[in-house]
């Protein structure tokens, strides 16, 4: 079933089914978040909104609404 | 420019590209060491920098970049570049720069460039942390399966392997070099972009698929497309019903379908165990832990930028001093040795005193952006800048602010979003600079006597942190209000890398001081002599006969007084300065001020503070004919005794030296940091904004506080 990204964190494992039609993807993509990379969703920032993300083991700081472009298997 | 010549002469130019992770900037220091042209400042390389690798080579090192599918303005310089041969920066060879421990992320960008057909050479960059990491690539596969493309290790942070890349591009360049797209492209053409690379073959006779292919997607951002074409581009477009978006998530799909294969088989393992890096980022980046260390890591740093400046700065300071005393005594006393002596000498001073603190700054900021630490303050501080309008890489610049406004502006390119970055730079100089504090040091004394309060606090010690808190407070009240004015100009993005932790290299730290520096001296340093040099002119000069008068009367009130000799000519220069030009300029602007409490003598020093707000001591000392501005607290016995001739009180009473502090606060009183403000925005129109608006509220806040205190 396709979700958007959990509440709960650490989320770890999460594999990426495909992204939204949207430019943001397009930088995404570009930056190595690609269907069937493997993400671990590690923290949230000290002020909200902003995610500590490991995609295929490299560190990536995404806001909420960059990380709601990716759409989990 | 430099390529232009550089291609009449037969100079071959080597483009570095790659992603802005790569370490491109190290290895263009590397390979160009102390050539280069252009500033090299921290962060994201924005400005096309050039430099020579040889007499015959010219390197250019090109704005990172993670795909030609460009999304923000200074990625969209590369794409512009690599597209149109007319460029200046085309280049010959292009050095493609990849992190080898992040190459599976880093090889999108490669096999467009490649498809463009540009003989290249592959840099693996950082083999000495996949070395650590246990990270092994069988070079000589990869080689194999990229055919015509070298493959060269290099290590730019401890310099292994320079050499051999230097002699391989000198050998290169040396070939007779064409453009030739590899035998197996990266990439298919659907049948819709085969009819787009057709017809755009048909229209314009490029000769290269995916060349045509990119100039579709981009042409609105192309340069080289007139205004026409770009138009005929698009009306095909909307003919054909082109769906962009779609074709370039297709493009980028295929081509990691189609070279994580190959990487897949030359490399040994992916490294994905949780490393030294993400066990410091547990605590680094903490909910409470992170936002602690950052803080308390501030307060060292400033008190380091203060305290370690200030022996250098005293240096300067006195090496200059002596050098106009030494010279006023050996040279006769005709205009030219005062324009030396009190026009030249004191702005050269003014300018090469801020060196020190810029160095400072300049280091630690780079020591914070090598090692890595930089993205995760901007990681953990992102959304409080969101709510006012900036960026997470604002609050790099508005710290940096703290110690001196240029370098703290000159930070703000590695910010993508052009709003983000010009509101940054329009509201830093609120935060309060280093040249604020002898002015504050003076002043606040008639604000408040040194009293202890609560038991420990000295209420002076609080008075100056409340300026400092002011002067953030209004930064970002102003962001808030321009974020809410003024027009988007594109999406903003975070999507920042966070780096693995490593070990600055001092190389590439010392360039960057170096740089920095040396652009301040030669940028901002022109503004700040002439400006100095029109102070010594007004302050010099008088209409008609009033100088000799003012000197010939205040040489009799001195010898009535029996003064001595300093303190004659400290009369004289007291007497000159209000029959001066800007004597008179300050009685001018008198009627403009008196609301605010201020006399005309507060009128100069306020005037000569627009070209930097330090001269005020230095002002107020001329005044109040003391020879030294060093001794502050004669300078305050001295305004002590000030009485207004209009109230018959205190000349500085509580209202007039409250309305002057925050008048220091909120003014924009520095023309080396318009001047850098110009530079960076490219027009008049943002530095003159922000005077007007920084001087106003300054103007109305002052006028207010006066008014209510009196």
């Amino acid at each position: 079933m396709e979700q958007n990204f959990p509440d709960t964190l650490p989320q770890r494992g999460l594999r990426i089914a495909r992204l939204l039609e949207d430019p943001k993807s397009t930088k995404l993509m570009a930056m190595g978040v690609l269907p069937g990379s493997k993400v671990d969703i590690l923290r949230k920032a000290p002020f909200g909104k902003v995610y500590y993300v490991k995609v295929d083991g490299q560190r990536l700081a995404l806001r909420q609404d960059e990380l709601q472009n990716i759409i989990f298997e | 420019m430099l390529t232009e010549v550089a291609k009449q002469k037969e100079i071959k130019t080597v483009a570095l590209v790659g992603n802005p992770n790569s370490g491109k900037t190290s290895l263009f220091n590397q390979l160009t060491g102390m050539n280069q042209r252009t500033g090299n400042y921290p962060g994201i390389t924005v400005a096309i920098k050039t430099g020579k690798i040889t007499r015959q080579i010219a390197c250019v090192d090109l704005p990172g970049a993670y795909s030609l599918h460009a999304t923000a303005g200074d990625e969209y310089i590369l794409t512009n570049v690599l597209l149109d041969p007319e460029d200046a920066h085309y280049p010959d060879l292009v050095v493609y720069v990849a992190d080898v421990t992040q190459l599976e992320k880093q090889f999108l960008l490669f096999t467009q460039v490649r498809d463009l057909g540009f003989p290249m050479i592959l840099v693996l960059n950082m083999m000495d942390l996949a070395d650590r990491q246990k990270y092994r690539l069988n070079i000589e596969a990869l080689e194999q399966r990229l055919q015509t493309v070298e493959v060269i290790p290099v290590s730019s942070r401890t310099g292994a392997g320079i050499d051999r890349l230097k002699q391989r591009i000198v050998a290169l360049t040396g070939q007779k070099l064409s453009l030739q797209p590899p035998a197996n492209a990266f990439y298919q053409l659907s049948t819709s972009e085969q009819e787009a690379v057709d017809w755009m073959h048909q229209e314009f006779g490029y000769t290269n698929a995916y060349h045509s292919l990119l100039c579709m997607h981009h042409h609105q951002h192309l340069d080289h497309h007139s205004k026409v074409e770009k138009d005929h581009i698009s009306g095909w477009c909307t003919d054909h019903h082109f769906n962009s978006l779609r074709s370039q998530i297709d493009d980028t799909m295929h081509r990691f379908d189609t070279f994580e294969p190959i990487l897949h088989e030359v490399k040994s393992k992916n490294p994905d165990f949780e490393n030294a890096s993400d066990k410091a980022d547990r605590l680094l980046t903490h909910r409470f832990a992170g936002p602690l260390f950052f803080l308390i890591s501030m307060v060292v740093v400033f008190q380091a930028v203060f305290s370690w400046a200030t022996y250098p700065m005293e240096w300067i300071e006195s090496a200059f001093g002596y050098a106009s005393s030494t010279l006023g005594a050996s040279l006769p006393p005709t205009w030219w040795s005062s324009l030396l002596i009190d026009g030249m000498i004191p702005g050269i001073a003014g300018i090469l005193v801020f060196i020190p603190q810029i160095a400072i700054l300049f280091f630690i900021i780079s020591l914070m952006e090598e090692s890595g630490y930089m993205a995760r303050a901007v990681f953990m501080f992102d959304r409080i800048m969101q709510r006012f309008g900036l960026n997470g890489r604002s609050l790099i610049s508005l710290i940096s602010g703290g110690a001196c406004a240029i370098p703290a502006i000159l930070s703000t390119r590695s910010i993508s979003n052009p709003k983000e970055r010009l509101i940054t730079i329009l509201v830093t100089p609120f935060i309060s600079c280093s040249a604020r504090i002898p002015v504050y040091a003076v002043l606040v004394a008639f604000v408040i006597p040194p009293i202890t309060v609560l038991g420990i606090f000295n209420a002076q010690g609080l008075v100056f942190m409340g300026l400092y808190a002011l002067g953030i407070l209004v930064a970002l009240l102003v962001s808030l209000l321009l974020s809410r004015t003024m027009k988007s100009q594109g999406s903003s993005y975070l999507m920042i890398h966070l780096p693995e932790y490593k070990v600055p290299n001092l190389r590439n730290v010392g360039l960057m001081v170096f740089e920095s520096v040396r652009s301040f001296i030669l940028e901002a340093g022109k503004i700040i002599l002439f400006i100095s040099l029109i102070l010594w002119v007004l302050s010099s000069y008088g209409p008609g006969q009033e100088m000799q008068k003012a000197e010939t009367q205040a040489t009799e009130m001195a010898q009535t007084r029996k003064l001595d000799d300093a303190a004659t000519a400290n009369l004289v220069a007291s007497q000159k300065l209000e029959a001066s030009y800007a004597g008179h300029i300050g009685k001018w602007m008198e009627p403009a001020i008196r609301p605010l409490g201020y006399d005309w003598k507060i009128g100069i020093a306020l005037l000569t503070s627009f070209a930097a707000r330090e001269v005020f001591v230095g002002t107020m000392a001329t005044i109040y004919s003391l020879g030294s501005a060093e001794d502050e607290l004669t300078i305050h016995d001295r305004m002590a005794k000030e009485v207004d001739k209009v109230t018959g009180r205190p000349r500085y009473d509580l209202p007039t030296a409250l309305s002057l502090l925050l008048f220091y606060v909120l003014a924009m009183q520095c023309i080396s940091t318009l001047a850098v403000v110009k530079k960076e925005t490219g027009t008049w129109k943002w530095p003159v904004i922000q005077f007007t608006m920084m001087t106003g509220l300054a103007y109305l806040v002052a006028l207010i506080t006066y008014q209510v205190f009196s």
